[in-house]
């Protein structure tokens, strides 16, 4: 031993490699304990990565279908918005596009006209909201609608169709085929209708969506509504290593000199979205503290169980000069590389599974039939890779287990030398 | 050469050899202390986060039977008040008198025209019987700024967000427009006599509670309500409370009833299967882990004793007899554990459900119909249920060990 | 017999002159007649509001009204007792609506413009709307027609401003009254919006007006509406505070 001994005669180095040479020693235990964390490990992963799969997949299908990463409007229109108006609007909204798209961090930008309007199958009238978006240019790029296609197909660039929302299209009892006339006011101030056959159905999981709007082509909107070039909203979505914060103010920048607009973040635009994620966090928290505890027991009764088997072992080392302190670290260190042990094999069983959970999902409707629970998430449940929970986890039960060692390893240290020699 | 079978007192040896060691059967059982405790807590907390979640919406939604106008639900889109239940008080009432409903709450629900301050809005009237909806809509405890509106006043308890899309606070006044059960015009001026906070977007950006008489007289409604919500003594009677509600109601709305069980709601059914599902999952997941744990412990346990083992082979006892030793010992220990484990966890859930379990403090708003309290539910079948368990996990952990101690030579036990 | 042949000859030719004459009527001056008929500088009017329900109800008001010039309107419900003191102001496009149990009188903007007066077909925004033709609408004429007997001239109209609700129009113009016996309401596509026929016309100092409208929305089946005028009264003083939101909140 070359260097100068410390904390009753041990310095850390070789307190984990004499941890490591007693967990070896006894292999069997060391791998039935081991094996104990890394399952509880593994499904804590697992149920880790399943909420905030959860998380992500809600954010995503709120980017995905409704507000992007970020939008920009004319100013004054966001606090209108619930009127629809189309009087402030954003005008030459090609061009605005295009400037967009040049940012560093934007991937896409798309036009969209969102206008108050009716339905009509000849019988009733229901008043609704119609979304233009544009097929020719950044609509699938930006937002993902095509993927919440339920019936009949997607828009279709240079014809003229509806794409209903599921809830709308149930109230007037129609499928795609049907036909709806559309009415709304043009912006300067007249009526328009227009007869469209509807060419498919939307489910998007969000009620706000499905039983309240339908979609048209842009073309279709901007003719309808008079809209000369202009635009209610462009929506723009962030390339995936761009950072948020960074691209929004980059947006905020480049648009400066323009004293008409006014950019929004997609936190901005749904806050209500996020107060719900937090609640959602907590109440699941303490089923993750059950198992936590459940898992870190394991590691508790075996370092216990070494320390009632080796008393006479401790006995010598004491009476060989080692203190009480070293006593202690010696134990907490096994329980420590147990804990670290353990987590390994779980983390790696878990990614193991976390590869095609996250690429396929799990069909929830075999579970759960359709949901509706006013919550943006669909069917299929897809966990999540995320390398900091996953670190988290691990860090987390090498902790608890040095700190559930701590008892025994305390008892360990209290013992006389004397008595110990003398047990059996 | 065969000897005549001894008759072995394998009870009285398991419980006897779980003596002999305190310390160890102490480890052992505390493994499946920790266990059957845990399974105690988690199934009774998931049952009262559920129970919270359906009792949210049978108080604000649904009851346990919803009694409605024949089409009202299927226009539900603009609550029109023309296809309210005249008389809808006094059906309250009598429907209160029925056998095992608890009470029977009528409640208007109507689309208003909200008019502040220069700014206009559109919004959702909802007329309630202030002193019964104490208990049910609980208007009080969402309460953030000035005071619940008083019975007889025109004034009214406004959405926070509403609130501020209009410009006013407490104190400031409204109109209210609303179509009629005649369709034609009705309104009302009210106060604000206060903000209401639910922690739902979708009701704070657009509710406004009033008395129940100012919203029937507002909607040409005297003595009717939109909806009128059965609650039954025991939630789980519904099925018989809903049969003798719709004999009760028969011929009473003119244009026929529309009388639901809350699981037809099919939102609400939706939710609550899925949390079946879910709880049986967590379960499974819960009994597998305590059961791991107990296995490890067991088996480190046991195996430690080989050479004990091997004595009692030695001294001619037989393997399947030293395997049922071995594994009613495990037995004995997991249901030892067990008991405790289900005491300790029976506890806290029991003291845990009277106090709750507070998370407001931890979400502002939350949007999730469930009050920010939970209570766990306590279920003896649980803490009955989690002793067997473990008796039983600890049993099947024993044999593993049991049966290795059974092959081994009694030379090799010795020698080990 | 030439004589006669001659005189039945000239009849025919002074008859077919005679129409001619008719004949060379310009849509602009059928619509100007039109307006010149429909429009007037005071009146008073007492009406009743029908809407016929889809199921078969029927719901009736009555309404007592002062009008001033193509801007100025007032209105006051008498019957039934629960509609009875619910009045309304326009001034122009601005439309205010006050409720007696309200007590307060309520600016209508925004989407409750869309919704119908009274629950009726016609609509707030509608009733908002300067009436004039002439200024409004470039008109042809399509064709003569008959409509209840009469001998109509069927006018196709269109806006002359994008902001008009209805861009496009069809009327029947009583030929000799200068009275529209129907019309037909399009939205810029041509799609038809609204339906309406009017009849029961009366000689009304020096002019014809109907005393019944019928209109119907060609969306829905819901509803229809039928308006009819119980008393008119043209060149009566009506004087100028009745067309405030004061007059509208005080009462008289």
């Amino acid at each position: 031993m070359a260097t100068e001994p410390r904390a009753g005669g041990l310095t850390a180095r070789l307190t984990l490699r004499l941890a490591w040479r007693n967990l070896r020693r006894n292999r069997r235990r060391t791998w039935i304990t081991a094996t104990t964390v890394a399952l509880a490990v593994m499904l804590l992963q697992l149920e880790v990565s399943t909420i905030i799969g959860i998380e992500r997949q809600s954010m995503d299908n709120l980017i995905s279908y409704q507000t992007g990463h970020a939008k920009v409007f004319a100013a004054g229109y966001f606090p209108e918005r619930d009127e629809l108006p189309l009087d402030r609007t954003v005008t030459d909204a090609a061009n605005l596009v295009r400037r967009l798209e040049a940012i560093p961090g934007v991937s896409a930008a798309a036009p969209r006209i969102v206008f108050a309007a009716q339905l009509s199958d000849g019988r009733d009238q229901v008043p609704c909201t119609g979304i233009g978006i544009d097929l020719e240019g950044g609509e699938t790029d930006v937002f993902r609608l095509p993927r919440a296609v339920t019936a009949g197909t997607f828009l279709t660039s240079g014809e003229p169709g509806l794409l209903v929302g599921s809830g709308l299209a149930e109230l007037f009892g129609v499928r795609p085929g049907s036909w709806l006339t559309v009415v709304a006011k043009t912006r300067p101030g007249a009526y328009e209708a227009l007869e469209l056959p509807v060419v498919g159905l939307v489910g998007t999981g969000n009620p706000d969506i499905d039983r309240s709007t339908f979609f048209v082509p842009l073309a279709t909107a901007s003719r309808m509504l008079a809209m000369n070039g202009g635009a209610t909203e462009i929506a723009v979505r962030f390339g995936p290593a761009a950072g948020e914060t960074a691209t929004l103010a980059r947006i905020r920048s480049t648009l400066a000199a323009e004293r008409g607009l006014e950019v929004l973040g997609w936190r901005d635009l749904e806050r209500d979205y996020l107060a719900m994620a937090t609640a959602e966090r907590i109440s699941n928290g303490i089923f993750l503290g059950i198992f936590v505890v459940l898992a870190v027991v394991g590691v508790a009764n075996t370092v216990m169980l070494a320390v009632f088997e080796r008393t006479r072992e401790i006995g010598m080392l004491m009476a060989l000069g080692l203190r009480g302190a070293g006593v202690r670290r010696i134990f907490v260190a096994e329980g420590a590389v147990l804990g670290f042990l353990g987590a390994a094999i779980g983390t790696a069983l878990a990614v193991g599974l976390m590869i095609p959970y996250s690429a396929y999902g799990l069909n929830l409707t075999a579970l759960y039939g359709e949901i509706d629970l006013g919550y943006p998430v669909k069917d299929r449940l897809y966990g999540a890779i995320d390398g900091t929970a996953l670190g988290v986890v691990w860090l987390l039960t090498v902790v608890l287990s040095a700190f559930a060692s701590f008892y025994p390893a305390m008892r360990a240290s209290r013992q006389r030398p004397a008595e110990a020699l003398r047990h059996v | 050469m065969s000897e005549p079978r001894r008759k072995v007192p394998f009870l009285r040896l398991a419980w006897r050899n779980a003596h002999r060691s305190v310390r160890r059967t102490a480890l052992t059982a505390s493994a499946v202390t920790v266990a059957a405790a845990a399974v105690v807590f988690g199934r009774g907390y998931m049952r009262g986060a559920l129970d919270n979640i359906s009792d949210t919406f049978w108080r604000t939604e649904t009851g346990h039977v919803r009694v409605r106008r024949e089409g009202f639900t299927a226009r539900e889109r603009s609550l029109p008040a023309y296809l309210s239940i005249p008389g809808a008080v006094d059906l309250a009432r009598d429907l209160a008198r029925l056998p095992g409903v608890r009470a029977a709450v009528p409640r208007i629900r109507s689309f208003a025209l909200v008019d502040g301050a220069g700014a206009n809005r559109g919004g959702v009237l909802l007329g309630l019987d202030l002193a019964l909806e104490t208990d049910f809509w609980r208007p009080q405890g969402m309460l953030v700024a000035g005071r619940l509106p008083a019975q007889g006043r025109a004034e009214a308890l406004v959405g926070e967000g509403i609130a501020r899309k209009l410009g006013v606070g407490v104190g400031d006044s409204l109109t209210l427009l609303v179509q009629t059960s005649y369709r034609s015009l009705g309104g009302l001026r009210v106060a604000v006599a206060g903000l209401a906070r639910s922690g739902m977007a979708f009701l704070d950006n657009a509710m406004l509670i009033v008395a129940l008489d100012q919203a029937q007289s507002m909607l040409d409604l005297e003595g009717g309500a939109t909806e009128v919500l059965v609650f039954a003594e025991d939630a789980d009677d519904t099925d018989v409370v809903l049969a003798r509600v719709q004999e009760a109601v028969r011929g009473r709305i003119p244009g026929g009833a529309e009388v639901r069980a809350w699981w037809a709601q099919s939102q609400l059914m939706r939710l609550l299967a899925s949390s079946d599902a879910m709880m049986a999952i967590v379960w499974g997941l819960l009994l597998l882990m305590a059961g791991l744990v107990v296995v490890n412990t067991m088996l480190m346990a046991v195996m430690e004793r080989t050479r004990e083992f091997g004595t009692q082979a030695a001294l001619g006892m037989r393997r399947a007899d030293l395997v049922r030793l071995v594994v009613e010992e495990g037995a004995v220990i997991g249901a030892l554990g067990g008991v405790v484990g289900a005491a300790i966890g029976s506890a806290i859930t029991l003291y845990l459900g009277v106090t709750g379990i507070d998370f407001s403090a931890y979400s502002r708003a939350m949007a999730l119909p469930f009050s920010p309290v939970v209570y766990p539910a306590w279920a003896w079948a649980d803490a009955l249920g989690s002793v067997a368990l473990g008796a039983l996990a600890a049993g099947l952990a024993a044999l593993v060990p049991g049966w290795r101690a059974a092959r081994l030579q009694p030379a090799e036990a010795l020698r080990t | 017999m030439t004589g006669t042949r001659t005189a039945v000859g000239l009849a025919v030719l002074a008859l077919a002159g005679a129409t001619a004459a008719v004949a060379q009527v310009t849509a602009r001056e059928v619509l100007e007649r039109l307006d010149a008929n429909m429009t007037i500088r005071t009146a008073r009017m007492r009406a009743e509001l029908v809407v016929h329900y889809r199921g078969g109800d029927d719901r009736t008001m009555t309404f007592e009204s002062w009008e001033r010039g193509t801007d100025q309107s007032f209105l006051e419900f008498t019957a039934p007792a629960r509609d009875a003191g619910s009045r309304f102001l326009r001034l122009g496009d601005a439309m205010w609506i006050y409720l007696p149990r309200v007590g307060k009188s309520v600016r209508i903007q925004g989407h409750m413009l869309r919704q119908g007066f009274m629950g009726s077909d016609f609509s707030y925004g509608d009733a908002s709307e300067n009436p004039s033709m002439v200024d409004g609408y470039d008109a042809v004429i399509e064709r003569r027609d008959t409509v209840d007997g009469r001998p109509t001239i069927v006018l196709s109209l269109t806006a002359r401003r994008p902001n008009l609700s209805y861009p496009r129009r069809r009327t029947w113009v009583d030929a000799e009254r200068w009275v529209p016996l129907r019309e037909e309401l399009f939205a810029a596509s041509g799609r038809l919006l609204k339906t309406i026929a009017l009849s029961d016309v009366r000689r009304l100092a020096d002019r014809w007006y109907p005393f019944r409208i019928e209109l119907d929305d060609a969306l829905q089946t819901e509803t229809t509406t039928t308006f009819r005028v119980l008393e008119m009264r043209l060149g009566v003083a009506v004087p100028a505070e009745v067309f405030t939101v004061r007059h509208l909140e005080g009462g008289r």
